[in-house]
């Protein structure tokens, strides 16, 4: 996601113009003020596996390159090891009836290793599900250990399933409560059904751009492939997440989250192309070719940043 | 007579590592794309052979290569063929072909070129467009700093 940056006399502008509008005490006639920005620094969280699928912990800024859109950066701004305080964890449960037989195993599953899990603070974890139509926030900041099971709908309640527009949901909430440095996961139980909602996949997956959200999907569909499934590893696949099925798919899930975590890095670059539009990423080895990086597939850049 | 072979055999090799070694040039990827993958240059062996078939739809890698003197856009055959994005990239030119060893690897993949620009006219190109961004990105910024950066 490309990053504000105001030009550096626009902040004591700024604040002389609001001291200003304050003593004239003229609130009848308020000053049309605009404010102008640009972007100039992209931002990248990514993680990187060897060849056998252990993360890498010791990954130098000399050992990658990022495609920006044709654009091959090598000079990074920063590079840091994302710090396992500011991981922000949201899981959605789908309680839809097509998924009913699993779900009270997964997500009980799901919520035990998240609470074993070392270093990830209480308040960084929420769970959203749906009531009918509407996306719901069922905890926040207090939904580990036995609270958690309280909040958990009964399984097979629902008969719409307004997934899609849930996860735009999850994804402005991680996106307004998390810390800006925070590494943002939203976790899918679900089938990848939806029936009712008024945001489609390229929202979702535009949203989750956006707000720089991880999606890791955990299958519970029943069938070996659906079309529930496409969509789930689309959005696993557009956001720099993964996409899981099968047993224990849960505890592998969650695994994975947390080796990708401890292999995860922060950078930032200057942007190579103020082109408006659609941004794709991609991260390249530069000498050693066994080295697998996961990101976002892009990020978008406004016409007109004000 | 043996002597004699391994004689000449010890004076040769020295001379032929040297040659492959001044072919050898270096330069650096600058862009990448993932672009329609090119068929066969050689179309008619490859037809009758029935190899180097190019699947519909199949992307390949296509790379922006400087060097000290020349500019080259290249793609690889395949999709795999994707070249580590190091600082520097050795090749080497042979029957129109780009020639690179990527890592280790026993062999060179081959790459095909696509164009070749001189590098002072590649540079200029540059420049200008490098001029229409920045002309596009001032026009978004406020009067009032222009004035300022003035």
């Amino acid at each position: 996601m490309a990053t504000s940056m105001t030009g550096r006399r626009l902040g004591p502008l700024a604040v002389l113009l609001l001291l200003g509008s304050g003593l004239a005490a003229a609130p009848a006639d308020p000053p049309d003020l605009t404010y102008r920005t640009h972007a100039n620094e992209v931002r990248l969280t990514f993680s990187v596996t060897d060849q056998n699928n252990h993360g890498v912990a010791t990954l130098q800024p000399s050992d990658f390159a990022v495609v920006d859109t044709e654009f091959i950066v090598r000079n990074f701004q920063s590079f840091t090891h994302s710090d396992s305080t500011k991981l922000e964890i949201a899981l959605l449960a789908d309680d839809s009836q097509s998924i009913a037989p699993s779900f009270g195993r997964e997500i009980s599953n799901l919520l035990d290793l998240v609470a074993q899990s070392a270093g990830i603070p209480e308040k960084n974890l929420s769970i959203f599900s749906f009531t009918g139509s509407q996306p719901k926030l069922l905890c926040a900041a207090d939904c580990r250990t036995s609270h958690a099971a309280e909040h958990l709908p009964p399984p097979g309640t629902g008969d719409l399933t307004p997934l899609f527009d849930t996860i735009v949901y999850a994804s402005d909430f991680l996106s307004q409560h998390a810390e800006r440095d925070a590494q943002k996961i939203l976790i899918v139980l679900s089938d990848g059904q939806d029936t009712v909602s008024r945001n489609s996949l390229k929202d979702v997956a535009d949203s989750s751009l956006k707000h720089a959200v991880q999606i890791y999907c955990i299958d519970l569909h029943r069938a070996v492939s659906s079309q529930g499934s496409a969509v789930l590893y689309h959005l696993a696949a557009t956001t720099g997440g993964r996409s899981f099925a099968g047993p224990d798919a849960a505890s592998r899930a969650m695994n994975v989250i947390l080796e990708d975590f401890k292999a995860s890095y922060v950078i930032t670059y200057k942007l190579p192309s103020s082109r408006s539009g659609f941004h794709s990423l991609r991260i390249l080895p530069t000498h050693n070719s066994n080295l697998q990086f996961r990101s976002r597939s892009g990020y978008y850049f406004p016409d007109n940043i004000r | 007579m043996k002597r004699i072979l391994c004689c000449l055999v010890a004076l040769i090799f020295p001379v032929l590592a040297a040659a492959q070694a001044q072919s050898t040039q270096q330069g650096t990827l600058i862009r990448m794309r993932m672009t329609d993958c090119l068929g066969p240059q050689h179309g008619f062996m490859a037809a009758m052979s029935g190899g180097g078939k190019v699947e519909p739809g199949a992307l390949c890698p296509e790379y922006v290569l400087v060097a000290d003197k020349v500019v080259y856009v290249i793609s690889g055959k395949t999709s795999e063929a994707l070249i580590p994005l190091a600082e520097v990239t050795r090749f080497r030119l042979q029957k129109n072909e780009m020639l690179i060893r990527i890592d280790d690897a026993q062999k060179e993949s081959h790459f095909h070129i696509k164009a070749m620009l001189l590098r002072p006219e590649w540079d200029r190109a540059q420049q200008r467009e490098d001029a229409a961004t920045s002309t596009m990105s001032t026009q978004h910024l406020d009067p009032a700093m222009m004035d300022d950066q003035r």
